[in-house]
């Protein structure tokens, strides 16, 4: 815990420095890959967050909603909670590289490791790790920046992330992120031999205690062009007082 | 007696309770009062849920093969709102050529600051396993159900009392106390239960380095069951459990020879280890594929092949086998396949199935299911009910 706040220290530093400084083209240019990211994961990382939203997945036949709500701790605990009637009740707790799903028919608690983080979370286009967020995309991918693009009329950086290791879902990524706000506005996922899987398109942001959040994102399945899956945040709220016991067998089975 | 004992003090409260009723009517304050308490925090509402499964199949009987249908409902009506008190109430019904009526849960969960208490009827899960489960030292018998087309094999209730303190984040002890038999089909105010009839049990979990443990057991009159369990991950998730059953008159005896002998017995006679893994491939861009298999052994059982068994009635064999293989190519489709199988004497009952959620809360089913044995196997081909066929449709909403 305590080298990742230090890590979330020096991140925030770095934001407050790229709010308070006038970006110009040149100190754009002069950002490495690794500072791109680490500033858009700044915004990712909130020390807690409470949040309600849906999920739209959307297909030749129609218009499937999901909503939930969510209480997050940092970057590696989240307690999620479904709240459409179909699934009222039904919990995903993550911790760290862990999930606990809690099914309240059955009274029953399942606890996942490993290869179950890449499985799609409620028949979404979104697997678990999608949802909850990875482990720092440093630590996993190598980075390369590939030029300026413009998105939405933003411009943003292009960074191309090249997987270090086979366990993950996404060997290869590509991003678009907002040179002013540090958010991916666009993504590409790859497969291993470069086919394109999956691509994501953030269409809202809000900023919220100085963190810019996507509140609104579309992700769509390369391979079925009917299909997406709308990720809405309707409300969220951080950095508010969250108990760590939220993230407890106990929590996860009420 | 008691009350009638009071009379003058209740009239005088009865008195003020009429006075400040007027007062509070016509001076408006009711209205008012009312609309704080449905706006705090603190009123529960109810979240109604419906769920329809209706099933149109066919199955052989008496050498052909006969169509039928059934109806399945279920009518849920749960709390929300509060954060300490839970309501859930679970009306079911089956309607085919007769129709009959149940309630599986109907409790209340109340949670206090060191611990919760759950009162009704209602489910707990003890141990690991799909299907196979020793652990499940409270629900027995659903080990060898010819039906393999639920979502939750094991979905059995019973009326409980039962008391959950957290111990930390992930460990937890819980004491419960079942008044009825575990198959009663409802447990009525007027049923009446000698205490000792009675069955009482707890349980122990614990995680340590990414291990789940959990330990426990249930007493009853003539029997007490305890089971260890262990859940893990090594390349898959891997479980296991391991029970027995030993009789009341396991401590009867003299010497602690005849104790110790008897104690070995009743192991023999009853150990069961069950166990399994669970592992998820991704398929993308095709979808998941998820695999399971448990087995139950019974190192003591029956490894010889009974000369003739009764259809889908345990003869008490040392090994079952259930794989389990799911594929899901999209966010909406599911196609499943089943197993239960019984190695010892090469018998089996063989389910696939597909679900595709086409509309909101929607899912269209189709499932079909073979034995396969002879007919001195606990399963067998050409039996009553060995093909059988279902077109159905489940709504919740």
């Amino acid at each position: 815990m305590k080298r990742y706040f230090s890590k979330i220290y020096v991140l925030n530093i770095l934001l407050l420095l790229a709010l308070i400084q006038p970006l110009s083209a040149q100190n754009l240019k002069s950002l490495t890959g690794r500072e791109i990211i680490e500033r858009m994961e700044a915004n990712q990382v909130q020390k807690s967050s409470v949040s309600e939203g849906a999920f739209i997945i959307t297909d030749r036949f129609g218009m499937r909603k999901k909503t939930f709500k969510a209480v997050s701790l940092g970057k590696d605990r989240t307690l999620l909670e479904f709240t459409n009637p179909e699934e009222a009740g039904q919990k995903i707790l993550r911790i760290g590289d862990e999930i606990y799903l809690y099914f309240p028919e059955a009274e029953d608690i399942i606890h996942l490791q490993g290869s179950a983080l890449r499985d799609s979370v409620m028949g979404s286009d979104l697997s678990y790790e999608d949802l909850t967020g990875e482990k720092g995309l440093l630590d996993i991918y190598k980075v390369v920046v590939n030029g300026m693009e413009t998105v939405n009329g933003q411009k943003c950086y292009v960074v191309e992330l090249t997987a270090k290791t086979r366990k993950v879902v996404y060997p290869k990524e590509k991003l678009w992120v907002d040179a002013e706000l540090f958010v991916a506005r666009k993504a590409y996922y790859y497969a291993l031999s470069g086919r394109l899987l999956k691509e994501m398109d953030v269409e809202k942001v809000i900023t919220v205690k100085g963190k810019n959040i996507p509140v609104r994102l579309v992700m769509r399945d390369a391979m079925k062009k009917n299909s997406k899956t709308v990720f809405v945040i309707d409300s969220i709220k951080i950095d508010v007082p969250v108990d760590r016991k939220t993230f407890s067998l106990e929590e996860l089975s009420w | 007696m008691v009350i009638l004992a009071r009379p003058t003090a209740q009239m005088k409260i009865l008195q003020k309770f009429r006075a400040l009723y007027r007062h509070c009517v016509r001076g408006f304050i009711l209205p008012v009062m009312l609309l704080a308490v449905f706006n705090s925090p603190l009123y529960a509402k109810a979240v109604t849920l419906v769920k329809i499964t209706a099933f149109a199949g066919a199955t052989n009987f008496n050498d052909i093969m006969n169509i039928s249908g059934i109806v399945m409902s279920s009518l849920i009506v749960k709390s929300s709102g509060n954060k300490n008190v839970r309501g859930y109430l679970e009306l079911s019904s089956q309607i085919a050529d007769t129709v009959s009526f149940d309630i599986p849960r109907a409790y209340i969960k109340v949670r206090f600051p060191k611990f919760r208490v759950t009162l009704g009827k209602n489910r707990v899960s003890w141990g690991e396993g799909f299907l196979f489960n020793s652990g499940d030292v409270i629900f027995e018998g659903a080990d060898l159900i010819q039906n393999l087309s639920y979502n939750d094999l094991r979905a059995e209730t019973a009326w409980l009392a039962d008391f959950y303190i957290p111990l930390g984040l992930f460990s937890f002890a819980e004491a419960i106390a079942l008044p009825f038999p575990a198959n009663a089909a409802s447990g009525t105010a007027a049923s009446l239960v000698p205490w000792d009839s009675g069955r009482y049990g707890g349980r122990l979990a614990a995680e340590l380095a990414g291990i789940k443990l959990e330990a426990g057991g249930i007493y009853g009159k003539v029997k007490i069951k305890p089971y260890i369990s262990i859940q893990g991950h090594l390349f898959a998730d891997l479980y296991a459990d391991c029970g027995i059953i030993l009789p009341e008159s396991v401590w009867d005896g003299p010497e602690a020879a005849d104790i110790f002998n008897s104690f070995k017995r009743s192991v023999k006679d009853t150990l069961t280890v069950t166990g399994g893994f669970f592992r998820q491939f991704n398929a993308n861009p095709y979808g998941a594929v998820t695999v399971r298999t448990e087995v139950k052994l019974l190192p003591y059982g029956e490894w010889k092949q009974a000369e003739s068994a009764v259809s889908g009635v345990d003869p008490g064999y040392g090994l079952y086998i259930y794989p389990e293989l799911i594929y899901a190519p999209d966010s909406t489709l599911s196609l499943s396949i089943r197993s239960l199988v019984s190695p010892i004497d090469l018998s089996g009952i063989f389910f696939s199935g597909l679900s595709w959620n086409i509309y909101q809360g929607l899912n269209i089913l189709i499932q079909g299911a073979v034995q396969f044995g002879e007919e001195s196997d606990i399963w067998g081909w050409g039996r009553n009910g060995s093909l059988s066929c279902a077109l159905g449709l489940e709504y919740r909403y």
